[in-house]
């Protein structure tokens, strides 16, 4: 009977804990929503969705214009969106903490957790609406512009699983070209292992297989999900070759199942002007019932060695198998996902700003921020050993790297790329993107808010 | 004393703001001890500047004591949830949600009670009706005079029927009608077993309703004691006669000069001016305490 | 007479209410420390020497310049219209039009104490950048045919970076003591500071070369030569002029509207302004891109840091034109603003 009244006790407390999250995420939504900021923001949105597409000129092709209209017109207005989150988070306790706002909040029965999660939880709720608004209003320009001739040939609303040849990883791959070279006594002076480590990684992440006229290729592909018999396989293969001896090459493709008994099929390839090549093989051609979960390809160069030139690839980015997986709208809904809790956990971000500064200096530093994870990514991709080596130069590599390793996990999936490419996008990076931006991250930063809460005095004095 | 109805303690006291450097810069509160009881009616007095202010937001847990410490309800500090849920706070100025009408202002911190819709509601509507903002209350409190915004602030503070009431200057702002119906309602709810704590600069309005005063200076406490008996003159004794002719009033002098052989000093009692402006302005005064009676019982 | 004093009494005030802010010094630090640090993060090298460190340097004074001026003027104006300062200031006998004026001449010495203060870290910057140079010792012959005699590559100018580094450090060391004896207020003490700790460190780089050797030490007498690029003083004088502009814009807007909606249109403007040929290249007189661009001031009029490129050089002439181009531009916002503010309730 103590257990069960316990039990009620428990579960009073919930629901009041409930309401109280419930009625500051009512207050922080009108708040917003009353705001003539959150007005001008939708019409910035507007504009950007509507004119943006109209403004931008690209190639002429259907492909460029529907490129332009997911990745520019999403790309912009998420930009938009990241910084208005951040601003509009660092206003939350800041503005109210100035005001004076929060003095009769403050001495209500409410927790400073529930306080940072009422709020949190509201710009969860607006930015949904914003990026659902964004991502229907593109989904209506495609849907609309595919009514146009030329469109519904060359544009492919599709979401295909994408198999990579099965490879060592380039981590791998450096430790195993960082013992033939310890072995040889060839390890380079003046660098740490780690750092030579990163640099055979990355070597090995952009090697490039050359394949010369006469030579052959094989990789093994594994397919996240079996394809039937009645499905179509896509081959893709992007490559470099020299320019003027590029239309005199040509390749031979032969694709074969790994199940005993299926036939192989060969695919001769004579267009290389472009540098990408793209085939669909129906797996009836195959010649078996039973359902394929893996590939052998071999590209063979069958150009005449003394007219043409190699045929460069970096195989772990540029060959891949593509099988069907799902609907373009059940990407486009995870792509709108991912983009919505990267907008969580800036919001996270800038409630724990605000939580410690006052709304100029919360919105300087969270900005400041920003940028320094957006350089801090893009320097680390070009930084070379001769950088590293200069003194002047290492506190900025070291900042970078800190700050990257950071952020890798939740602006690794770049969404809207995958969307333009037809690819699925997977499970696995999904959730772990999901549970970075919405459950860990944001956790880390509402205890650290939560904290400087309950120390800092809400009141001046007399 | 009742240590058992001891419903604030506050027990040495000392508020020091500092600066970047931790430097002190300002002694607001210097050693200060005071017991509040169950039922009473406090009055917190000093002068610009005394630390009233600053003594009330660390009881409220606004701001963390340099020294000292402070009990509320059954020895918790001021920072329990649990303290919270039980008392009502009315600040000097009323920092309002300036987009919200007063109605979803009290909805909202109904809210943050944990109180359910329907309840939150019902209280929410008796309490406009007992601020008398029943016309405004779809209104922006953005938009109000600062009489009205009070009246706001004031219904927030008894939205969860608080057992102590702490209120820095209730009537600031407000019209003699609108202060004597606080005093009112100060009076109405000590009668029900609501302790009030209330600091003012209207020391009439202190005299009014309080049971005991504490008079702070220059962060100390000075003077602490009950209403009637600090104000106490007990050197002079003075009758008060209804309906005594002038002759009579004469002789009786004459007689009382004779025994004591000092001259005796005789005038007419006044009334307030705030007694006499309610009595030519709102004769339905009476009324309105009245309502706020029914509101109490409810 | 009178007039004055009330004038520069507001604007005072108004340099003192804004500079005092943290968020103030934050920003500026920021610029100035982005700017001499932008030679030393170059991980590409240009074949231009300089340019990269230019070009930062102006880019972080028009964005960030662009910020202050708007923070500046929201606080100034649109704060205190709202917590009722600027109606105790209208009850005493000041004309608005002179509260909006005022208003804008404190912004605008903010502006101008930024400018000096990014200028100076932006011809440091440009210095400290690496340039081709010669062995100094090479080119004086009393030093002996036995020192060698060689071309020494692109150098980078570490002293430069470092003493300008160092001296925005020193800059809020020395107001953090000040704060701590005499309890001045620290962002006052950090904004003028900084500013004044580049324009020292100009001063003081006339006295060695780029390799860092005192000039009295290699010549043997008193020798001054700064070495820097005094090019970049015509356009970043430019630069100010479209930051005068939009302090302006800014304090007329800001009668009307908050901070946030003074900084969008503000943004909007000068994306706008940066844009114009592409946005009303043709446009008919008589049309609504042609009302824009008539009314929109051009910032592309103000953005000339491609002139420099090349070794090329902006005539003082085109300076005093876009000078009174701009003070065309100001005239009309604060008219706008002087407008907008006379009706506007208070209470």
């Amino acid at each position: 009977m103590a257990r069960h009244s316990r039990w009620r006790i428990f579960l009073k407390s919930d629901v009041k804990t409930i309401r109280k999250i419930f009625g500051i995420l009512v207050i922080s939504l009108r708040a917003a929503l009353r705001a003539k900021t959150v007005f001008a923001l939708l019409m910035l949105m507007a504009a950007c969705v509507t004119l943006l597409p109209a403004v931008i000129k690209g190639d002429g092709t259907p492909e460029g214009d529907c490129r332009i209209l997911v990745m520019y017109t999403i790309g912009f207005a998420f930009a938009i969106l990241c910084l208005a989150t951040l601003w509009a988070a660092c206003a939350l306790f800041a503005a109210e903490i100035d005001n004076q706002n929060i003095q009769l909040s403050a001495v209500k029965p409410v927790r400073a957790f529930d306080f940072w999660l009422g709020k949190w939880l509201a710009l969860l709720v607006l930015n949904g609406m914003l990026i659902m608004a964004v991502y229907s209003a593109v989904y209506a320009q495609i849907r609309w512009k595919q009514r146009q001739a030329g469109w519904r040939e060359s544009v492919q609303l599709v979401s295909r699983h994408i198999a990579r040849p099965i490879l060592p990883t380039p981590r791998e791959e450096a430790l195993e070209t960082y013992s033939f070279l310890e072995k040889q006594k060839a390890l380079p002076d003046g660098f740490s292992k780690a750092q030579v480590l990163r640099t055979l990684a990355d070597k090995a992440r952009e090697r490039y297989t050359i394949v010369n006229p006469g030579d052959s290729v094989e990789w093994r592909f594994a397919l996240a999900r079996p394809v039937a018999t009645n499905e179509i396989v896509t081959v893709r293969i992007r490559f470099d070759t020299e320019y003027s001896t590029r239309t005199q090459v040509a390749g031979l493709c032969r694709l074969a199942p790994d199940v005993p008994g299926a036939q192989a099929v060969e695919i001769p390839l004579s267009d290389f002007s472009l540098n990408e090549i793209v085939f669909d093989v129906s797996c009836e051609a195959f010649g078996t019932t039973k359902s394929i979960s893996g590939f052998n390809l071999v590209f063979t160069h069958t150009g005449d060695p003394a007219k043409t030139s190699a045929v460069m690839l970096r195989f772990r980015k540029d060959v891949a198998v593509l099988t069907q997986g799902g609907t373009f709208e059940a990407n486009l809904v995870r792509s709108a996902i991912i983009h919505w809790s990267i907008l969580a956990l800036l919001a996270a971000f800038g409630l724990t700003l605000s939580a410690c500064f006052s709304l100029p200096v919360a919105v300087f530093i969270s900005t400041l921020l920003l940028l320094l994870v957006m350089v801090g990514t893009s320097v680390t991709e070009v930084v070379s050993q001769e950088d590293e080596k200069e003194w002047l130069q290492r506190p900025g590599i070291i900042v970078s790297r800190m700050v990257s390793t950071v952020a890798q996990h939740a602006i690794r999936m770049d969404p809207l790329d995958a969307i333009i490419n037809g690819e699925r996008i997977e499970t696995a990076p999904f959730m772990d993107a999901l549970l970075w931006n919405l459950l860990v991250v944001p956790s880390g930063f509402a205890l650290c808010g939560i904290l400087i809460l309950r120390r800092r005095e809400l009141a001046s004095g007399d | 004393m009742d240590a058992m109805n001891e419903i604030i303690q506050i027990k040495n006291l000392g508020k020091t703001f500092k600066d970047f450097w931790h430097r002190p810069v300002v002694v607001a509160v210097k050693d200060l001890n005071l017991t509040i009881q169950r039922g009473e009616v406090v009055g917190l007095l000093g002068p610009n500047g005394s630390g009233k202010s600053t003594t009330l937001k660390m009881l409220l847990g606004l701001l963390r004591p340099t020294s000292g410490a402070i009990e509320l309800f059954d020895g918790r500090g001021p920072e329990d949830v649990a303290v919270k849920s039980r008392l009502g706070y009315l600040p000097e100025v009323s920092h309002l949600h300036e987009f919200l009408t007063p109605r979803e202002t009290l909805m909202y911190y109904a809210s943050l009670f944990g109180l359910p819709h329907a309840a939150a509601k019902r209280r929410t509507n008796e309490l406009l009706e007992m601020v008398g903002l029943v016309p405004a209350a779809d209104r922006a409190v953005g938009r109000f005079s600062k009489g009205m915004a009070r009246r706001v602030g004031l219904a927030q503070a008894l939205i969860n029927a608080p057992e102590l009431l702490i209120l820095d200057e209730p009537t600031s702002g407000l019209d003699p009608i609108g202060c004597r119906e606080v005093k009112d309602l100060v009076r109405l709810l000590a009668k029900s077993g609501v302790t009030v704590l209330m600091t003012s600069h209207l020391l009439a309005d202190v005299e009014d309703v309080c049971d005991r005063v504490a008079i702070m200076n220059k962060g100390v406490l000075c003077a602490n004691g009950a209403t009637r008996e600090l104000l106490r003159n007990p050197e002079i004794v003075r009758f008060s006669i209804a309906g005594l002719s002038t002759e009579t009033a004469a002789d009786v002098r004459m007689q009382i000069e004779k025994q004591v052989d000092r001259p005796v000093h005789q005038d007419f009692p006044e009334m307030s001016l705030e007694a006499y402006f309610l009595k030519v302005v709102a004769p339905e005064a009476n009324g309105q305490a009245f309502k706020m009676a029914h509101f109490l019982e409810k | 007479m009178r007039i004055i004093q009330q004038s520069l009494s507001i604007a005072r005030t108004t340099v003192v209410e804004s500079i005092q802010q943290p968020v103030a010094f934050l920003i500026f630090a920021f610029g100035v420390l982005s700017t001499l640090l932008v030679p030393i993060f170059q991980f590409h090298r240009f074949s231009e020497d300089g340019r990269l460190a230019r070009d930062s340097g102006f880019s972080t004074l028009m964005v960030f310049g662009l910020a202050v001026a708007v923070t500046t003027a929201g606080r100034a104006v649109a704060v205190e219209i709202t917590r009722g300062t600027a109606a105790a200031i209208i009850g005493k006998p000041v004309a608005r039009s002179l509260f909006v004026f005022s208003k804008w001449l404190g912004v605008c010495g903010v502006i101008l104490l930024f400018w000096l203060g990014m200028t100076a870290a932006t011809l440091l910057a440009e210095r400290g950048s690496a340039h081709l140079v010669v062995s100094e010792l090479c080119t004086h012959a009393q030093h002996g045919a036995d020192d060698p005699c060689e071309t020494t590559g692109y150098v980078m100018d570490s002293v430069t970076l470092t003493l300008g580094i160092c001296g925005v450090v020193i800059a809020l060391l020395f107001s953090a003591f000040q704060q701590y004896a005499k309890r001045r207020r620290f962002g006052v003490s950090a904004f003028i500071g900084i500013a004044i700790s580049q324009l020292t460190v100009v001063a003081l780089c006339g006295l060695y070369d780029r390799m860092g050797h005192l000039r009295w030490v290699i010549t043997n007498a008193p020798t001054y030569v700064s070495d820097l690029d005094w090019r970049i003083l015509s356009v970043s004088v430019l630069v100010l002029f479209a930051l005068l502009i939009f302090a302006a814009l800014a304090t007329a807007l800001a009668t009307r509207l908050q901070t946030g909606a003074v900084l969008a249109v503000c943004v909007l403007v000068l994306l706008i302004g940066l844009a114009g040929d592409l946005f009303a290249g043709n446009a008919m007189l008589f049309s609504v891109q042609g009302f824009l661009a008539g009314i929109l001031p051009d910032i592309q009029h103000f953005w000339m840091c491609d002139a420099l490129a090349q070794g090329g050089q902006l005539s003082w002439h085109y300076v005093s034109e876009a000078g009174l181009y701009a003070l065309g531009c100001c005239t009309l916002f604060i008219t706008a603003g002087c407008l907008s503010f006379a009706n506007r309730d208070l209470g």
